[in-house]
């Protein structure tokens, strides 16, 4: 049985976390929050039938949203929950940033510039393109990878923080990130 | 000018720097498996083992100051080369 005021905190971390960084899935927040996962679960069902929170499954993942965004003052809009949840997972993230910031790439480009193998790329930008977030144009050699709506991509990075890195996740950058 | 506590605590300071490097790398390398993570844990597992054996063989082995010197030697070249290597693979 849980204590009630210790119920009460984790129902309150959670909701906070969630109003934080809506599109963050089940098992990041447990993650961070240190919740048990069947008490996460029971928690989320409990704030969803409140209508606190609205839980939907995308990619084989539960992603978790406020009912009411305080970025937006009002329910997220479909396509924004599409990107959010998108923009929680590293390599997707790194993709839609690198697509943002330099615009329309080649595959190849791509794959050294957010340092993932040949398969892992071939598997997000299909996944990616079959949700409508990134288009591929042209054949072979001069195959161009870009988004459909950078301008959402835009909004989503200025609305919505990034979830914060922990020690391992710095500690995984700064190794990743040494060229020879 | 006695050193001796100093290089107790010195060593000591290795071993846990060591230990929590590893710790880290460790979970790192769970969090994105590479070669290179690996490396970086297996230097640290290194610098965790000098730590240890040194200040064993300082403390309570009372080993001789060649002995110990050579064994941090060893130890840091080989960490080094370690690190090295992981910087040239992905």
């Amino acid at each position: 049985m849980i204590p009630g005021n210790r119920a009460g905190t984790w129902a309150e971390a959670l909701l906070t976390f969630v109003q934080r960084y809506p599109g963050v899935h089940l098992r990041e927040i447990r993650r961070r929050l240190g919740i048990p996962i069947g008490t996460l679960d029971y928690h989320l069902y409990r704030l969803g039938r409140e209508g606190l929170i609205a839980v939907r499954f995308q990619g084989g993942y539960k992603c978790c949203y406020p009912a009411v965004s305080d970025a937006e003052k009002a329910p997220i809009p479909e396509p924004k929950k599409l990107l959010l949840a998108l923009l929680r997972h590293p390599v997707p993230r790194a993709l839609l940033l690198q697509l943002y910031l330099d615009g329309p790439s080649s595959p190849v480009a791509l794959g050294d510039a957010i340092a993932t193998t040949g398969p892992n790329l071939a598997y997000f930008l299909r996944r990616l393109e079959s949700m409508g977030v990134l288009a591929r144009e042209g054949q072979g050699s001069h195959r161009l990878v870009r988004l459909t709506d950078p301008k959402a991509v835009h909004e989503v990075l200025l609305l919505y923080p990034p979830l914060p890195e922990s020690v391992v996740d710095r500690f995984v950058r700064f190794w990743s990130e040494l060229h020879p | 000018m006695d050193f001796s506590t100093l290089t107790n605590v010195a060593f000591g300071g290795i071993a846990l720097l060591g230990v929590v490097l590893l710790g880290l790398g460790l979970l790192a390398l769970r969090r994105a498996p590479s070669p290179r993570l690996g490396l970086a844990a297996a230097a640290f597992a290194l610098v965790a083992v000098e730590g240890t054996l040194v200040g064993y063989g300082l403390i309570v082995g009372g080993w001789d100051a060649v002995t110990l010197l050579f064994l941090t030697a060893v130890f840091e070249a080989v960490a080094l080369v370690v690190l090295f290597v992981a910087t040239l693979v992905r």
